[in-house]
Formats: C-alpha cells, sequence, structure tokens
C-alpha cells in the first residue's frame, strides 16, 4: 500500500497588503506518496511558490490542513515549524545557499548539529553522502572555492543528511550548465530511485519535467492539472 | 563546539574590515577613556598629593575647640609640646612622623628704601621645624622657586609667597645686610605686639589654591616673638598610607581622650573630597556619552550585517535554526567582538598612560602658579570595571539587530538578493 507523505486539503493562503487581499491559494487539495519524483508547474503568480513555500513550513496556511508525514502542521508556531523543517524537510535552492563561512563538510553537517540528540555517526554519514554525490575530494573546501554543480551537490548532500521526508528543489538548475544541470538530475533521480527520497521541483527546465513522474500545474491559486 | 559559535567567529574574520572599523570604534573610545581617566587620577592626586604633603599632612592634632576658634585667638588653643606627648603619639600604630607648627597672623614691613617709604602687609604665618617638615610635608620645600628653605629652625628666617613677596616689593638678597631685613611684628598670647628681624631667604610657589598672604618661619623664632615657647598650635602627622588614615586618626582619638581634637586631611580640606566626587560624576556623564556614541556605531555595523546577511539568516531558517539560535549567533558576534575590542583597547589605553607617566605631563593645578609633573595612573580594579562595562553593554546592544534578524520571515529572507 502507498504511504501519503503529503496530504493537504482546502489549503488557502491570503496575503493583506494595506486594504487589498491577495488570495494566492484557493483550496488546494494535495496528496503525495512517498518515493515520488514530483513537479509543480505554472506561471509566474500562480501561486506555485506560495504552496512550495507552505509545504516547505516556511510559510503557514491560511486555512485548511497541511499534514506532513502523519503530522498536521497547521497551527503550529515558528519553533516547532523549524524542528519539523530540520527533522523531515530538505531544501535545495536555485542559488545553492551555502554558508560561505563554512566548508562542504560542516555545511552538510550543519542541519544535524542543530539537534540536541546528535548522531555519533555524523561525520561517517557526511563523508558517505560526499561520496555519493562526487564530493569526496573537497571536502574541506569552502562554497567559494567551487563551481556551480559542486555547490548544488553540497546543497543536495545537506539536503540529504537528515534523512528528510520531502525534499523540495526550487529551480534546482537554473543556475547551472546544461550538462551540469543534467548531472544533477541524474543524481537526484537516484538517489530518489535508490533511497526512495521524496523529491518536489518547481521549474520551467523541461529536462526535469522529461524526469518527472508527476507533474501538477497551478493556476491563479488553484490546481489545474494534477496527475 | 556549536556550529553556529563557529559560524558567529568565523563572520567577524569573513568582513575584516567591518570588523576592524568596529574593533577600532571599541579602541579608540576605551583607550581614551582610560588616558582620560588616567590624567584625571594624576589631577587629583597632584591636588591632594600638593594638599596633604605640603600643607596639611595626613592628619592633625589640635587642641579640643581649636577649630571653632582657630579664626578669633588661635593662640589660646596650644598644646604642649612635650617629648612624653609625642611619644605617646608616635606610639599609635602606623604614624610614623610629627611635625609642630605654629600658626599665627603678624604684620611684615620691609626696610625704608633711600626715600625712607617701607611697605607693610597683614599675613598669615606658620612657625614650622624645618627637619621635622622633611618626614611629614616634604613637598613645602619643593615649592621654594627663589632662594632656599628655611634652614633651620631657630633661625631668624623668613620665607614668603612668591606673589606676596610680589606686591610688597621684598626682594630675596642672600648678600643684604641686617639693616635692610624686614621686621614681622605679631601680637603674643597676652596681647603684647612684639617684632622681630628676620632675612627673607626664599620665596614659595603658589602650590596649593588660597591665600597667597602667607610667609614661613622657624618654629623656635616663632615661638621667642609670640612668647609661647614650648608650645605648637598643631601636631602634622604622617601614617605609612593614606589607607589607613581614618583607622589611624580613630586610633588617635582613642589614644589622646577629648582634651584634643584628631582631624583627617578629608576633614581639613572637605573641597577636595567633593572635588573628587564631583569630577567622578562629570566624568561618568562624559563616558555614558561617548560610550553611547561608540556603541550606536557598532549597532549601526552589526544592522549592515544582517542586511547583508538576510539571506543566508532565511538559508539557516530553512534547515530548522530557531530564532533564540539567530539571537545567540548575532549576540555571540557581538560579544566575541566587545571581547577583543576591550582587550585591545585596555592594552592601548594602558600603553597611552604608560607613555604619559613615563615622561609626566608638566601642569598647574588651578589656582596655583607652581608647575606638577602630573603622572597619570590607572586603578586596575577601574580598568577591569571598565573593561567589562563595556564588553556588557556592546553585547547588550547587539541585542537589538540580533533581535531584528530573528524576526525575519523565511520566506523574504530567502528571496534577499
Amino acid at each position: 500500500m502507498t504511504e501519503n507523505i503529503i496530504k493537504i486539503s482546502g489549503v488557502t493562503r491570503q496575503y493583506i497588503l494595506g486594504k487589498t487581499v491577495i488570495d494566492a491559494l484557493r483550496g488546494i487539495d494535495l496528496e503525495i506518496v512517498k518515493g515520488e519524483f514530483t513537479v509543480v508547474l505554472g506561471p509566474s503568480g500562480s501561486g506555485k511558490s506560495t504552496l512550495l513555500n507552505i509545504i516547505g513550513c516556511l510559510d503557514r496556511a491560511t486555512s485548511g490542513s497541511y499534514i506532513l508525514d502523519g503530522e498536521e502542521i497547521a497551527g503550529r508556531d515558528f519553533n516547532s515549524l523549524s524542528e519539523i523543517r530540520n527533522r523531515k524537510i530538505g531544501f535545495i535552492f536555485q542559488s545553492f545557499n551555502l554558508i560561505p563561512v563554512l566548508n562542504v563538510m560542516e555545511n552538510i553537517e550543519f542541519p544535524c548539529l542543530l539537534r540536541k540528540d546528535r548522531d555519533p555517526n555524523l561525520r561517517e554519514n557526511v563523508l558517505k553522502i560526499c561520496e555519493e554525490v562526487g564530493l569526496s575530494s573537497f571536502v574541506h573546501h569552502k562554497p567559494d572555492e567551487l563551481s556551480g554543480g559542486q555547490r548544488q551537490r553540497v546543497a543536495i548532500a545537506r539536503a540529504l543528511i537528515t534523512s528528510p521526508s520531502i525534499v523540495l528543489a526550487d529551480e534546482p538548475t537554473a543556475n547551472l550548465d546544461s550538462k551540469t544541470s543534467d548531472q544533477i538530475l541524474d543524481l537526484m533521480v537516484n538517489l530518489n530511485k535508490n533511497h526512495q527520497v521524496t523529491f518536489i521541483f518547481a521549474t520551467h527546465d523541461p529536462r526535469v519535467m522529461d524526469r518527472a513522474r508527476r507533474t501538477l500545474r497551478i493556476k491563479d491559486g488553484k490546481m489545474e492539472t494534477n496527475y | 563546539m556549536h556550529p553556529l559559535l563557529i559560524i558567529a567567529a568565523r563572520n567577524l574574520r569573513r568582513n575584516r574590515k567591518r570588523t576592524l572599523l568596529t574593533l577600532g570604534a571599541l579602541v579608540i573610545g576605551i583607550s581614551i577613556m582610560m588616558s582620560l581617566r588616567g590624567f584625571i587620577n594624576a589631577v587629583l592626586s597632584a591636588q591632594i598629593d600638593a594638599a596633604i604633603y605640603g600643607y596639611t599632612g595626613m592628619i592633625q592634632i589640635h587642641k579640643a575647640g581649636y577649630s571653632k576658634n582657630v579664626l578669633s585667638s588661635p593662640l589660646d588653643q596650644s598644646i604642649k609640646d612635650t617629648p612624653e606627648l609625642r611619644a605617646k603619639i608616635l606610639a599609635v600604630p602606623q604614624v610614623t612622623g610629627l611635625a609642630p607648627r605654629l600658626q599665627f597672623t603678624g604684620l611684615y614691613s620691609t626696610a625704608p628704601d633711600s626715600q625712607g617709604n617701607s611697605e607693610t602687609s597683614f599675613m598669615g604665618l606658620l612657625g614650622i621645624d624645618p627637619a621635622s617638615e622633611d618626614v611629614v610635608a616634604p613637598n613645602l620645600k619643593s615649592w621654594t622657586t627663589d632662594g632656599t628653605f628655611l634652614s633651620h629652625s631657630d633661625r631668624k628666617e623668613i620665607v614668603l609667597n612668591k606673589d606676596l613677596a610680589a606686591i610688597i616689593g621684598s626682594k630675596i638678597n642672600l648678600a643684604a645686610t641686617e639693616d635692610q631685613w624686614p621686621v614681622l611684628m605679631s601680637s603674643d598670647v597676652d596681647g603684647s605686639l612684639n617684632g622681630e628681624i628676620l632675612k627673607p631667604v626664599g620665596l614659595l610657589a603658589n602650590a596649593v589654591p588660597g591665600d597667597k598672604r602667607f610667609a614661613l618661619v622657624p618654629l623656635e623664632t616663632a615661638r621667642k616673638l609670640l612668647r609661647m615657647e614650648g608650645l605648637a598650635t598643631s601636631y602634622l602627622l604622617r601614617v605609612s598610607s593614606l589607607a589607613v588614615v581614618e583607622t589611624t586618626a580613630q586610633n588617635l582619638k582613642q589614644t589622646l581622650g577629648p582634651e584634643f581634637e584628631v582631624q583627617t586631611w578629608e576633614e581639613l580640606i572637605p573641597v577636595l573630597k567633593k572635588m573628587t566626587a564631583d569630577i567622578g560624576r562629570i566624568f561618568y556623564f562624559i563616558s555614558i556619552a561617548f560610550y553611547t556614541v561608540i556603541i550606536l556605531g557598532i549597532v549601526n555595523a552589526m544592522f549592515m550585517s544582517v542586511l547583508e546577511r538576510t539571506r543566508e539568516i532565511g538559508t539557516m531558517m530553512s534547515v530548522g535554526v530557531r530564532r533564540q539560535q539567530i539571537v545567540l549567533l548575532f549576540v555571540v558576534e557581538g560579544f566575541l567582538l566587545a571581547v577583543v575590542g576591550a582587550f585591545a583597547g585596555v592594552l592601548a589605553g594602558y600603553f597611552f598612560v604608560f607613555l604619559m607617566h613615563h615622561f609626566g605631563i608638566p601642569i598647574s593645578a588651578p589656582g596655583s602658579t607652581f608647575k606638577f609633573l602630573m603622572r597619570p595612573t590607572l586603578d586596575p580594579s577601574w580598568v577591569l570595571a571598565n573593561g567589562s562595562i563595556s564588553i556588557l553593554f556592546t553585547s547588550l546592544v547587539s541585542l537589538w539587530p540580533a533581535y531584528r534578524a530573528s524576526r525575519l520571515d523565511p520566506v523574504e529572507a530567502l528571496q534577499a538578493t
């Protein structure tokens, strides 16, 4: 039986700008099962980023229910959402978003070091994941000593080190050349296949769409296509 | 080490220019305040030293009632200067020296000039024993600017205040014959007017603010003039250090009983104590104003840092850093800056104070014409407190930008350029 990792029902998100109320999401229903490789598509202003921010617990829905890995997210405070992000969600950003003063190994292990219960095998796990993403020779390099592709590999490793329930990737190939983009996408596809990591992409890159097993299309804050 | 502490420390190295500027503000601020404090300490110390070691001694003993009657009939309030009384006083722990003095007033009249004119002036006088004064008030001798100091307790000599001498046209002429010497007249203890011809041997600078109508004569000469052999109006005492003045004064009161008055230098010149307190208060307000400006500069630099690292803060939030941890990150940065800045500032401050102490600063105390060579010093406990307060306040004010950073919206922070 397939396990729902995400279950969203009737989620809305309103922004109030002075006297104007903007409905960014107008009742989204969505279920994503563990191990899916999903792409969210939509034009600028469609609500795609808002949906991803809510799924990533960076933003909170105005109404509706969001259950992530069996836990209700709605109504939680900032620190509780921080805890959820740390344990259940990995992020891969368009601009890599590494911490510039930390080297590759420190960047990757950073989310785990925020926890009170630290894994005694953390360094071992970091080295293993570095090998998997092809960074074994760069563990002591600082981000500014790496290429764009290498930086994105660090971001992928950082997203995966906590064994998250989902990994959200926002335009992960936008700042990479096509060859590097292919390598990065192949890496994510392999991780998805080998480790059943659930990936959710927000992208316009056709190469990502080609590899996706499911595509969601959002328009005007509503789910237009869900297949 | 916690990764946030590593990030905080490394961030200071990351933007070296800003860190150095911020540290520079702290170092300059702390070192200037230390130098100023050292300078003020030197001014106060010079004033107090001049008063204690040249004028009042550390403690004075008088006959009971002297303070109340000193202006009307000081000579009636004399004490018998006996070896037994001196021995009793010198036996009190911490007392290291004793000098008897005879305080009186007199008329000083210069010898007539070629036209037969002379100048007469009223003045306050002290009869002193130069040898005893060397122990109790050694600075007095050092204020001699012209001629010499009194040579012996029973010589017919007089040392005049320099300004007074200028006004009455009295000259220091060591070769002058006795007929050119002035005469000092004073009413003795019975009210009879007596006179004594004295040789002006030296002039004294105004080292202590006060009446310039002032002169010194040898103690035995004064006693003969006043018909007060074996008497003194006061004993000046020296004790082992300023710190034991108060307790020694209490011991002396117990030893001597109600027949005598015992006063410390603070009681004798209350204006000095008040001046020290007033300067302390003024310095306190200057410090607050100065540090406020410096600290606002540091806060501004930290706000700039928050602004530049907004996306980094968003990234940290995305991987699970809590708001309190963001606060901690920036407060640690502020604390590290403060510790390094305070340490370097204290070192620089000590260096400046050391230079000023080593070379000395020639300066006159207010109201005096005598130039002191001031040597600034610092109380280590004040330096420790000053450094600690700088660290505490810099860390505390870093809470402001830290709080602002922690309140950033993660979505907006991640979108920052």
